[in-house]
């Protein structure tokens, strides 16, 4: 009887471990900013990615759509995140990236809002997985060099000669023939920031090329994560 | 009345002239073993975002049809990268080669543009890449010229190098739809050529005709209308 009171309790202080161990990984990707609310803008409400929306759940965020022809009517400024999807908006300038705490995943309004020149952003993409260097690190963000089929998984990438000048790069595209940090996969813009639209920010706004969250690595998830906390600080 | 209908067609001619094109039309990468090299394709009139796939024949003697490639370029040892610049409606892309087999491989880069209604538009790039021990470039003329060509292009002669532009009307990959391939087989050179006569002599040329010709007819019909006393 004594043996078994003992392998029990020994068994239940094997799995408590675990299941701390357990808890503490998890908390290291989840724990950021708890019961907060944060607005995705969409155009298209079938180009919504799901997946970045229930990411940003887990970061515990209470997510909001709201589409593009709501946004005269919205107001943004109940928000502690705004997310910006990858979609061509007809009118970016009403968004009004900057005045509020904004991430952008987005390749089509970068010029209007202001986080480059006129040339826009690029996108980089191959028939491997792909690496950003973060901290002079290469890092891979994509679990699988495909996004669907044969169709391949790309980043979006502000190119050197394109970038706002202000902006703080944090993580920059993987090194191929064009040179080592040609581009940059995340910047940051602080409070205070002079956007090439001429525009000063009021909120941070955290730029994310790394677009497929479906294929996010941890690492990639582990960025993300950070620029969510930047944005939102 | 007439003449409005003839203003409409001239406009419906240059906006569909001046539709989606590629240049150059195929890629030749003669690099040494692990030895990257890059090389550039113009689209011209793409603005919509758009996806980009690979495909490769199995062995060099295959037939140049995008839908017996089959093959992924990891099974020959080969990386490819390509990052894609927006300028105005144009993509800048640099395609990037590299492989760690010795020998030649046939394929395709294809740019699928996103759904527009029943109609998906692929372009596709011919890819002929030879890996030898021996460091050798040649450019295939790309990068330097942009080429507008229309669905049903013109076909030259030489076979050396393939190209392909896919349109179809329905939302089949092209691959599995042979019919709505436009094939045009030419050399690297005549393409650059051809894309210098198309853009920069044929289509002006063609503008101004069309222009000069709206004028006659306008200022005729004027004419004939004053002279039958109704202006």
């Amino acid at each position: 009887m004594k043996k078994i009171i003992l392998l029990s309790l020994f068994a239940l202080l094997v799995i408590a471990s675990l299941v701390r161990a357990e808890l503490t990984q998890s908390q290291e990707v989840t724990a950021t900013v708890v019961h907060s609310s944060a607005a995705y803008v969409y155009r298209n409400s079938a180009l919504v990615d799901n997946n970045l929306i229930r990411f940003i759940e887990t970061l515990g965020f209470n997510i909001t759509k709201i589409s593009e022809s709501q946004i005269p009517l919205a107001n943004l400024s109940k928000y502690q995140l705004i997310v910006i999807g990858d979609e061509n908006f007809r009118k970016p300038s009403e968004l009004k990236v900057g005045n509020y705490p904004s991430v952008v995943i987005n390749h089509y309004n970068l010029y209007q809002f202001g986080l480059t020149d006129r040339d826009g952003g690029s996108i980089l993409g191959a028939t491997a997985p792909l690496n950003v260097m973060a901290n002079n690190i290469s890092v891979q963000v994509y679990s699988s060099a495909f996004r669907s089929d044969r169709v391949s998984a790309n980043y979006i990438y502000l190119e050197k000669s394109n970038i706002a000048h202000n902006l703080q790069s944090v993580a920059f595209t993987q090194p191929t023939s064009s040179g080592k940090k040609f581009g940059t996969a995340i910047a940051y813009a602080s409070v205070g920031t002079v956007l090439e639209n001429g525009k000063t920010t009021k909120k941070n706004i955290c730029f994310f090329g790394i677009k497929e969250a479906k294929l996010w690595t941890a690492e990639a998830k582990n960025l993300f994560r950070d620029c969510v906390i930047f944005a939102a600080r | 009345m007439k003449i409005y209908f003839f203003f409409l067609f001239i406009i419906f001619f240059i906006s569909a002239v001046s539709a989606v094109g590629f240049s150059p039309s195929s890629l030749v990468f003669k690099l040494d073993k692990n030895h990257e090299q890059c090389q550039a394709i113009t689209l011209t009139g793409v603005t919509d975002e758009i996806d980009v796939i690979n495909v490769w024949a199995e062995n060099s003697q295959a037939e140049w049809k995008v839908g017996e490639f089959k093959n992924e370029a990891s099974s020959h040892g080969l990386e490819l990268s390509y990052s894609i610049n927006d300028v105005e409606n144009n993509k800048y892309i640099d395609v990037c080669v590299q492989g760690s087999k010795e020998g030649e491989y046939h394929g395709a880069i294809i740019f699928k543009q996103s759904q527009q209604g029943n109609s998906i538009v692929q372009l596709a790039v011919w890819l002929k890449v030879t890996i030898t021990s021996q460091e050798k470039t040649e450019s295939s003329g790309s990068g330097a010229s942009s080429q507008a060509i229309s669905k049903n292009q013109q076909t030259a002669n030489q076979v050396q190098n393939k190209i392909q532009q896919l349109s179809s009307s329905n939302t089949q990959p092209a691959q599995e739809n042979p019919n709505a391939q436009a094939l045009a087989d030419s050399t690297p050179e005549e393409n650059e050529k051809t894309s210098f006569n198309f853009v920069y002599f044929v289509l002006p040329l063609v503008l101004i005709i069309l222009f000069y010709i709206a004028i006659k007819v306008y200022s005729k019909i004027k004419y004939k209308r004053r002279s039958l006393g109704y202006i």
